[in-house]
């Protein structure tokens, strides 16, 4: 009996020796490392997930860069850095900053355009942007920040559809068009317009050929240098020209603020004067040294 | 094995949550407009920020200028809360909105706060003021104080002040007064833009100048003055300044003049590129 009670309380004391081996946290968490190592990294991959998709979450971004035009300097260098940092997310955020939809103030715009023409090479969408914010934003200011910043990197998408928003049908926007031209004055969109200027048409009906009274020009070719009279037939002309008024020659007038008819060569005139090729010493030259057939203003 | 699957669908579905949200937020960036508030503002508020400005204090040879001091920082501090208190007493006395003991020690000091706050509000009033103000010692304090905000736009709107073709509003004095700050600005930048303008000025003459009329302009058979009228308006008597602003702002601006050849763009383009890289503005 006391034998059996033994070998009893000698399971008993087997049984509460084993009880710790299973209530031992070591051994169970040693038992299931794998698991948790799969729960951490699930759980860190969703926590770096999250935190990536809150800071590239566009509402945020746009949080942030509100701050490019902040009246205090330190928010906007705060600002300018978040840009950098966020670089390929930036540029959709920034484009929507310049949304006429956004009330974002005039220098947070100002920001926007700055920010975008820091960072080159400009998309497609981004250009086209720019090219309105030039010509349609409501604060004047934005649209020369634009300007320069088109000025600045030389887009020609940009300057493309500045020129198209130049033949659009509302004047309002052919006007605002010009001068956005003007603020950009990149000589080679003036040459494109001027080159567009197509040369006028005229047809021309003659009539029979009249015998004149009185001579059309005397010269010194006689005998001894005397001066002949030389007749020349004299034809009535009618006719109609077409091809007199051109969009082209309508929106340089509006760029240049003069008038030079609708002929190229007075915008060609204009035009190499504007850009420093000839000067007053080129053309006093010029006046003085033309051919007497030239100053007779003989074909 | 369980707990690993639940853990994968989970992050799953967070991810397809995330991504529709993103998805959402393409059509609603940003906050909705909304109505700002406008401030009254007191006398007491303005005679309280005179008091700190401490204008009666005799400065002590040697120490260093007002600017530096601490109220000036505590004041400048104060300008970003709110910045209309400050440049309402920039407008001197008898102007539209002004405080009536705003006197030119105060509008001086003022100006001064304003850039060492650099607070962009701050731009349009010391624009306004570095042109307008009748005292010569506010116009420099005020340019001083946009030469500390580092902003490219206050240098554009002097320009535009110095170019003005609205002769009538836009009187030689005003423009010589914007002349005059854009050199003290100091910025060269200003010397470019405005021969930029310079360009479009004097290519190809001025129809307002009987001396030298447009070069070029067509007229006869194809085009579109096919009866060769004349062009020109009548002599309005204007004066060479109202005929030629940007001529003459930058004769003022750079001190630079060719008697002969001032009209013609060519000579100020060569002289300026010879002289850019080592062009000083004089004082």
């Amino acid at each position: 009996m006391h034998q059996l009670l033994n070998s009893k309380s000698q399971i008993t004391k087997s049984k509460e020796k084993e009880k710790p081996k299973r209530t031992n946290p070591g051994c169970r968490a040693h038992s299931q490392f794998p698991v948790l190592c799969v729960w951490s990294f699930f759980g860190i991959w969703n926590l770096g997930f999250g935190i990536s998709l809150y800071a590239s979450d566009p509402n945020v971004l746009f949080e942030q860069f509100k701050d490019l035009g902040a009246p205090e300097p330190e928010k906007r260098k705060a600002a300018q850095q978040s840009v950098l940092q966020a670089r390929s997310e930036a540029v959709p955020v920034l484009l929507a900053m310049l949304s006429p939809k956004q009330a974002t103030d005039e220098f947070t715009r100002i920001g926007a355009v700055r920010a975008l023409a820091d960072a080159p090479p400009l998309t497609e969408q981004a250009a086209q942007t720019l090219a309105w914010t030039a010509v349609h934003d409501k604060y004047s200011e934005v649209r020369r920040e634009a300007c320069a910043a088109i000025r600045q990197l030389q887009d020609d998408r940009a300057i493309r559809e500045v020129l198209r928003y130049g033949f659009a049908q509302d004047k309002n926007v052919c006007l605002a068009a010009a001068w956005a031209l003007r603020e950009i004055d990149d000589p080679r969109a003036l040459a494109a317009l001027i080159r567009g200027i197509p040369t006028p048409s005229v047809t021309a009906n003659t009539s029979m050929p009249n015998q004149p009274l009185q001579p059309s020009y005397v010269l010194p070719v006689g005998p001894f240098g005397a001066r002949m009279p030389i007749f020349l037939p004299q034809v009535g002309v009618t006719g109609v020209a077409s091809d007199i008024g051109s969009p082209f020659t309508d929106l340089l007038k509006l760029v240049a603020g003069k008038d030079f008819g609708n002929l190229p060569v007075g915008w060609i005139n204009w035009y190499r004067e504007k850009i420093g090729d000839v000067g007053t010493a080129e053309r006093e030259a010029y006046r003085d040294h033309r051919s007497a057939r030239e100053r007779m203003n003989l074909p | 094995m369980r707990a690993v699957c639940t853990r994968a669908i989970s992050a799953i579905l967070f991810l397809a949550a995330m991504c529709a949200g993103a998805e959402e937020n393409e059509f609603r960036i940003g906050p909705k407009p909304g109505i700002s508030s406008l401030r009254e503002i007191s006398a007491e508020d303005f005679q309280a920020v005179i008091k700190r400005l401490s204008i009666q204090t005799i400065a002590k040879p040697g120490a260093e200028p007002w600017e530096n001091s601490a109220e000036a920082a505590a004041l400048s501090a104060q300008v970003h809360e709110n910045p209309e208190l400050f440049t309402r007493l920039l407008i001197p006395p008898g102007y539209p909105r002004a405080f009536s003991r705003s006197d030119k020690e105060v509008r001086a000091r003022v100006a001064a706060l304003l850039g060492r706050s650099r607070d962009l509000r701050a731009l349009q009033p010391l624009v306004d003021s570095a042109v307008y103000d009748p005292e010569d010692s506010v116009r420099l304090a005020c340019v001083k104080a946009l030469k500390l905000l580092e902003e490219p736009v206050a240098m554009r709107k002097l320009v535009d002040l110095a170019i003005a073709r609205d002769y009538r509003k836009y009187t030689w004095p005003v423009r010589k007064s914007a002349c005059t700050a854009l050199r003290r600005y100091g910025d060269a930048g200003a010397v470019e833009r405005i021969l930029r303008e310079l360009s479009y000025e004097l290519a190809g003459g001025n129809p307002l100048d009987q001396k030298n009329q447009l070069r070029g302009v067509s007229s006869g058979l194809g085009s579109d003055n096919a009866m060769g009228l004349p062009s020109a308006p009548p002599d309005l008597q204007l004066s060479e300044r109202d005929l030629y602003p940007v001529l003459s702002a930058m004769k003022e601006l750079t001190g630079m003049s060719f008697s002969k050849n001032e009209k013609d763009f060519k000579t100020w383009q060569l002289w300026w590129s010879k002289e850019s890289a080592k062009f000083k503005f004089q004082e």
